[in-house]
């Protein structure tokens, strides 16, 4: 048998795919997609909000600092007052950070 | 559309000329992974794996090769993956698919018509063939690939390939002369 015959009867077995499966190909991509970016943005958000909420943190605990040694002229980690005050700052804006992280996981999650 | 345009487009985010490339290579997709997993809709599900798999990959794809080759050997390696899963879950109820394929291809050809009846002699050849075998002739001779680009989608030797399209063309003449 010729190579040419040969090529000419297998032709008769090639399959044609259903028109259907060029759909859910494309619907399926599309749904991934859609999906993805959501991620990155969400991710991108927490992001930029940690960065915020610990810029305006370190702000405050510097500009305290600054506040005690204009008043005492000391070290101001020798003062009580000051140590409790940067505690205070800290927990409260690691506590909000904290929820603005899980309000986000829940929003992705929805 | 070049197809290498085609590509730097899905690239840039435009998915929907990505539905040219399946319309493009869907069927030959289809008939390689049917030889392996001889199940049609096993052979859809593979197929649609394997455009989603390329289209998140096709970062990866070199721009200088041939996108037929590194598209065909994803569906190949799709494929025998589904195979191996399908294998080790359930050994026994792979002879009940075979027994449904061809059910299938009966019901599906029309005996009556002698084009029919050809298709029909042609199938069941190629169903006789190894799964190697039947995958390289139909690259060699429906995709007209060379030796060499079979053995690139196949993670096989050349000799290998060669002497699979040897046993292939000797058993396809005995059956089909």
């Amino acid at each position: 048998m010729e190579d040419k015959e040969l090529k000419d009867k297998l032709l008769l077995s090639k399959l044609k795919a259903e028109d259907k499966l060029k759909d859910r190909i494309l619907h399926q991509i599309n749904a991934e997609q859609a999906l993805i970016p959501k991620k990155r943005k969400s991710k991108r958000a927490s992001k930029e909000n940690y960065f915020s909420i610990f810029g305006i943190m370190y702000a405050v605990i510097l500009s305290l600092g600054v506040y005690f040694y204009s008043q005492t002229e000391k070290n101001p980690l020798e003062s009580n007052t000051f140590v409790f005050s940067v505690i205070f700052v800290a927990g409260s804006f690691s506590i909000y950070w904290f929820l603005m992280v899980y309000m986000n996981y829940k929003k992705v999650k929805q | 559309m070049e197809e290498k345009q085609l590509i730097k487009q899905i690239l840039k985010g435009d998915s929907s000329s990505f539905a040219i490339l399946v319309d493009q290579y869907q069927d030959m997709a289809m008939t390689i992974a049917y030889r392996i997993l001889r199940n049609k809709q096993e052979a859809e599900d593979v197929v649609q794996n394997a455009f989603v798999k390329s289209y998140h990959n096709l970062h990866s794809f070199r721009l200088n090769s041939k996108f037929s080759t590194w598209f065909y050997r994803i569906v190949y390696n799709t494929a025998i993956t589904s195979m191996n899963k399908i294998k080790n879950r359930r050994e026994e109820e792979i002879s009940e698919h075979s027994g449904v394929h061809a059910y299938d291809l009966k019901t599906e050809s029309n005996l009556h018509s002698e084009l029919d009846e050809q298709k029909s002699r042609v199938n069941k050849a190629i169903q006789q063939l190894s799964k190697n075998e039947s995958v390289v002739v139909t690259l060699y001779y429906l995709e007209e690939y060379s030796v060499t680009d079979v053995a690139e989608i196949m993670s096989l030797s050349k000799s290998n390939v060669k002497i699979n399209l040897f046993r292939a063309r000797k058993k396809l003449e005995d059956i089909l002369k």
